[in-house]
C-alpha cells in the first residue's frame, strides 16, 4: 500500500504544482481540494495547521506544506514523493523556457521583450512586498524593523545571512529575557 | 564540482530563507552575483519567468538559476538543494508539531523576522528598480536629470503595479503584454 500512497502523493502534488501560480496562499485551495476532499489524507484544519507551520520553518512554504502532508501520510518516502511531485512541473517547464531564453538572449526582439518585462518584474515584486507588508507591519516597532532590514542590506551592504541569523538570535534572546522578567 | 556547489549554495538559501514567497530573493541575488553565476539583468529574467510559470516561485528561480549556470543537471542540483533543508526540518518538526505551533519563541521570532525580511526584499527591489527604470550612465554623461529616467520601463512598471494590485490581473498576462510593449516601443 505504501508504494501506492507514494505514487498518489507524487501525482497529487505534481498536479498542484502544475496548476497553481506563485505558491503560498494561491496553493491552499488546490491543496485542500486534492488532499482533503479527494483523498481525505488530512482534514481542512490539519492542512491549515501544516501550512501555518510551513510559514515559520525555513524554506519554501509550498514545499514545507507538501513535505508535511506526505510525511504524515507515508513517512519519509511520502515526504520525498510529495516534494518531488511538487517540484516536477517547475523542473520541466523552467528548464525548457530558460534554455530558450538563454539561447536567444542576444536576439534583438528577445532583448527588447526582456527589457520591457524588467519594469513589470519590479512592479510585481513591489506588489508582493505591499502584500507581505500588510501582514508584517502591524505596529510602529515592526515598521522600524522593516526600515532596519532595508538599510542593513541597501545602505550598509550586510550579508543577507548575517541579517537573518542576527535577527533570529536577538529575537530569541529578547523573548527569553521578557519571559524571565514576567516570572 | 559545479553541481555540488549549486546544491550546497541552494541548500544554504533554503535554510536561511524564512517567510516564503520572495524571501529567497535577497540571499539568492547575493550568491548568484557574488559567484559570478548571473548578473542582475539575468536575475530579472529569472524572476519574470518564475512569476509567469506555474509552481512555487522559489523553486522556479532555483531551477532557472541552476539551469543557467550548469544546464539541466545544474537546475536539478539547485532545486534539490533548496528543498533538502525543508524535508529534514519538517520531518523533525512533524513529531512535536502541536508544541511547535504554540511555542512562544517560534511565534515571537516570526513577528520580528517578517518585517525585517520584507525590508530586505524591498532593498533588492529598489536595486532592480534603479537598474531597470533609471539610466544612471546616460545621466552621468549628459548631466540632464530628464535623461535619468527611462520613460517606457517606468510606464510599464506603473501600469503593471496598478493592474496587479488593484485589478488582480494574472502575472502571465502582465508579463506577456510588457514583452509586447517592449518589442514595439523600445
Amino acid at each position: 500500500m505504501k508504494t501506492k500512497d507514494c505514487l498518489q502523493l507524487f501525482a497529487s502534488f505534481f498536479k498542484i504544482g502544475l496548476f497553481t501560480f506563485g505558491g503560498g496562499y494561491a496553493m491552499l485551495p488546490m491543496i485542500q481540494r486534492e488532499i482533503t476532499e479527494k483523498y481525505g489524507w488530512a482534514t481542512e484544519e490539519e492542512v491549515l495547521d501544516y501550512y501555518a507551520i510551513g510559514q515559520t520553518t525555513p524554506g519554501i512554504i509550498a514545499i514545507n506544506t507538501a513535505t508535511f502532508i506526505g510525511y504524515k501520510k507515508a513517512g519519509i518516502a511520502g515526504a520525498l514523493s510529495a516534494t518531488l511531485g511538487m517540484v516536477g512541473p517547475s523542473l520541466i517547464i523552467i528548464t525548457a523556457l530558460s534554455s530558450l531564453i538563454i539561447a536567444y538572449r542576444d536576439n534583438e526582439y528577445v532583448t527588447k521583450a526582456l527589457r520591457g518585462i524588467q519594469g513589470a518584474v519590479v512592479a510585481l515584486v513591489a506588489v508582493s512586498i505591499v502584500k507581505m507588508g500588510k501582514k508584517a507591519f502591524s505596529s510602529v516597532l515592526t515598521y522600524i524593523l522593516g526600515i532596519i532590514g532595508f538599510a542593513l542590506l541597501f545602505v550598509f551592504k550586510f550579508p543577507t545571512y548575517i541579517i537573518v541569523l542576527g535577527t533570529i538570535i536577538l529575537s530569541l534572546l529578547f523573548i527569553f529575557v521578557a519571559k524571565r522578567r514576567r516570572r | 564540482m559545479i553541481f555540488f556547489q549549486l546544491f550546497i549554495n541552494f541548500f544554504f538559501i533554503g535554510l536561511i530563507s524564512i517567510g516564503g514567497g520572495l524571501s529567497t530573493i535577497p540571499l539568492m541575488t547575493e550568491i548568484l552575483t557574488s559567484k559570478g553565476w548571473m548578473i542582475q539583468t539575468e536575475i530579472m529574467d529569472m524572476i519574470a519567468v518564475s512569476e509567469m510559470t506555474p509552481g512555487p516561485i522559489g523553486i522556479n528561480m532555483a531551477t532557472y538559476a541552476g539551469n543557467k549556470t550548469a544546464g539541466i543537471l545544474g537546475g536539478i542540483s539547485a532545486t534539490m538543494g533548496l528543498v533538502a533543508p525543508s524535508i529534514v526540518i519538517i520531518v523533525i518538526v512533524a513529531h512535536f508539531y502541536t508544541k511547535y505551533r504554540k511555542n512562544d519563541y517560534v511565534n515571537g521570532t516570526m513577528k520580528v523576522i517578517r518585517p525585517v525580511v520584507t525590508g530586505m526584499i524591498a532593498a533588492v527591489c529598489t536595486e532592480l528598480a534603479v537598474l531597470s527604470l533609471l539610466n544612471v550612465e546616460l545621466f552621468r554623461e549628459t548631466g540632464s536629470i530628464l535623461k535619468l529616467f527611462s520613460p517606457i520601463p517606468i510606464l510599464i512598471g506603473v501600469l503593471v503595479f496598478i493592474a496587479s494590485y488593484k485589478f488582480k490581473v494574472h502575472p502571465i498576462i502582465l508579463i506577456v503584454s510588457s514583452a509586447v510593449i517592449g518589442i514595439i516601443l523600445l
